[in-house]
């Protein structure tokens, strides 16, 4: 039985920190392998790309916290394969060696990423706002839905990652959630319940 | 070796600019979240780990970067790693 997960993330490339352009050599060396060192060298535009990569792995790292343990996460050892273009499939290797399939939209100032295993392509959606839950509530149009987190003692705020359940019974949806500045995004899998 | 309150006053100051709610960092404390309390990104989160080792000197691991949670978990590395 195959059953599909999903991590996400949204970068609002108008509320980068300064700080990342100042420090962004080690910034860099500090998030990028040196494959991913190489595509951004080879790149006419570095700066979306950095940014681009850096929410690959974000997606990746929420999608390895659903297929073990929470990973130490170094954004480095979650090295994607070649320069995720709009719209360009991509592949990202987790730390455990699991390949995930991945892919990149642009939209405005936007980036979201979205990284993956199992059958078929994510539902995948940007909002301008904060409330990316109500957003997915929204597009799953069920009654009595609702997401919730259950507890995680490995998770960094101590809860896992978000459920979405219907009148208190699992929803056969792996879903992930992501906001970063003026955008909120998710994306979802369905699983076989 | 600084004292804690010290480092902690040093760690905050860098955590400054990181923060959009400067109102977070009136109740700081060495239990506060940094990415839930404060709301700081991860990739903010990044930026003060290379404040930190610029400011002390230090260099801070994948894994020991991995474990700063909180301010306190910022303030007892810099404590063990750091020079006076």
């Amino acid at each position: 039985m195959s059953q599909g997960a999903v991590g996400n993330d949204v970068v609002d490339l108008d509320d980068v920190s300064p700080a990342s352009e100042r420090t962004r050599q080690r910034f860099i060396e500090r998030v990028c392998a040196p494959s991913e060192r190489e595509l951004l060298a080879q790149s006419d535009d570095p700066r979306t790309l950095l940014w681009v990569l850096f929410a690959a792995k974000e997606a990746a790292f929420k999608l390895a916290s659903k297929l073990g343990p929470v990973p130490v996460f170094a954004h480095r050892n979650f090295i994607v394969d070649r320069a995720p273009l709009a719209g360009a499939p991509f592949s990202v290797t987790l730390p455990s060696a699991v390949r995930a399939r991945g892919t990149v939209d642009v939209h405005g100032r936007a980036i979201h990423a979205v990284a993956w295993v199992g059958e078929g392509e994510p539902h995948r959606e940007v909002i301008v706002g904060p409330d990316a839950r109500a957003a997915l509530l929204v597009h799953l149009g069920l009654e009595e839905a609702r997401v919730v987190r259950a507890p995680r003692a490995d998770a960094y705020d101590g809860l896992g990652p978000p459920r979405v359940e219907v009148r208190a019974q699992p929803h056969p949806v792996d879903v992930s959630l992501s906001q970063d500045g003026r955008f909120a995004a998710f994306a979802l899998v369905p699983v076989r319940a | 070796m600084e004292q804690q309150a010290e480092v902690m006053g040093k760690v905050v100051e860098i955590l400054r600019p990181f923060v959009k709610n400067a109102d977070a960092l009136s109740s700081v404390s060495m239990e506060t979240s940094i990415l839930k309390d404060l709301k700081v990104n991860s990739a903010r989160l990044v930026d003060i780990v290379l404040e930190i080792e610029d400011a002390f000197g230090i260099a801070v691991s994948d894994e020991q970067a991995d474990q700063v949670k909180t301010v306190g978990d910022a303030v007892t590395l810099i404590m063990k790693t750091g020079k006076a």
